[in-house]
């Protein structure tokens, strides 16, 4: 290995370690709660991460993720007057457990996300397909002779059709679009707006009636 | 208290916070201290905690922001009017579910 490469090895090292200490700081000051030193500071960062990390993947909003981790902190600033650290952290019980706890009753389909989603794929559709009449026109400018028609299909989504007229103009343009192109939208519609949750809503629910009743 | 099973004093943790909300508004750690010194010391902050969150959802208590000098501002909870009436119907529904077990438990002892 030449000093060079020397110098990259160490240049991208040296990038590294001061990414991974910029994060850990932010996540620290972040998530951190007073709680004396500093150990017990990254051990409820750690914790309080977790936790707002289940919370997202059970559907929970930024906001609301925002209040819910920041009552947490608190909690854990209050209650490590009390307890050392560790043991506040216990009786708290694992992070994803109490977020699985907490958001039970949140856990509903996100249909605006869907939608939201959906329209983004169907806007990038329609400029993916703009982009692609272009290109076929201009191809078929450049190789098609005069009165000839030149067909493209991208199956099951668009079919291109153009006719050559005089003096290497397109005399005739026509798409046609087919049913496939709902796929991808309708996909995305699916896997962002979680209707499954319907089912797993409704069990939570069931499952978190704690009121006594005889 | 120590003998009380857990899963027990779950289903009681919904009338507990608001027999304490009713009597004063709190944050979610004083009231785990709260009933800790009433001597329920196996209720553990994850089972009060989602029991607030829930609560919340519910609308049987609101919430609000106090600042505090030693972290993040604490969000305290106060009883509201359907909290009220579901700690009345909770309340009722113990005490009639008490009554029935000590007649029984007790029939049976003599």
């Amino acid at each position: 290995m030449t000093l060079s490469g020397w110098h990259l090895l160490a240049w991208l090292a040296g990038s590294i370690l001061v990414a991974v200490a910029v994060t850990l700081t932010i996540l620290l000051l972040t998530y951190r709660a007073r709680v004396g030193g500093l150990a017990e500071q990254a051990r409820t960062a750690r914790y309080v991460f977790a936790y707002d990390d289940a919370l997202q993947w059970l559907g929970v909003g930024y906001r609301e993720r925002g209040r819910l981790t920041g009552e947490i902190r608190s909690n854990i600033s209050a209650a490590a007057a009390d307890a050392p650290v560790l043991d506040v952290l216990e009786r708290m019980g694992p992070a994803k457990e109490l977020a699985r706890a907490v958001a039970a009753r949140r856990r509903g389909p996100t249909w605006v996300v869907g939608a939201v989603a959906a329209l983004v794929v169907i806007v990038a559709q329609i400029l993916v397909t703009i982009l692609m009449q272009l290109s076929f026109i201009s191809a078929v400018k450049s190789i098609a002779a005069p009165y000839q028609t030149v067909t493209a299909n991208v199956p099951l989504w668009q079919t291109f059709e153009a006719t050559m007229g005089d003096a290497g103009r397109v005399a005739m343009f026509s798409t046609t679009s087919h049913a496939g192109g709902l796929i991808l939208p309708a996909l995305t519609f699916i896997i962002w707006s979680r209707p499954w949750r319907l089912i797993t809503h409704r069990a939570a629910r069931r499952a978190s009636g704690d009121s006594v009743s005889v | 208290m120590n003998d009380v099973d857990p899963q027990m004093l779950k289903g009681l943790v919904t009338l507990l916070l608001l027999h304490l909300l009713a009597e004063s508004e709190d944050y979610g750690y004083a009231l785990v201290v709260r009933l800790r010194d009433a001597g329920f010391g196996d209720m553990a902050e994850g089972t009060v905690y989602p029991a607030l969150a829930r609560l919340e959802q519910a609308k049987r208590v609101d919430t609000y922001l106090v600042p505090s000098d030693k972290g993040p501002a604490r969000k305290y909870y106060r009883i509201t009017a359907a909290g009220q009436l579901e700690l009345e119907r909770t309340r009722t529904a113990w005490n009639h579910l008490t009554g029935l077990v000590a007649g029984l438990t007790q029939g049976e002892s003599s």
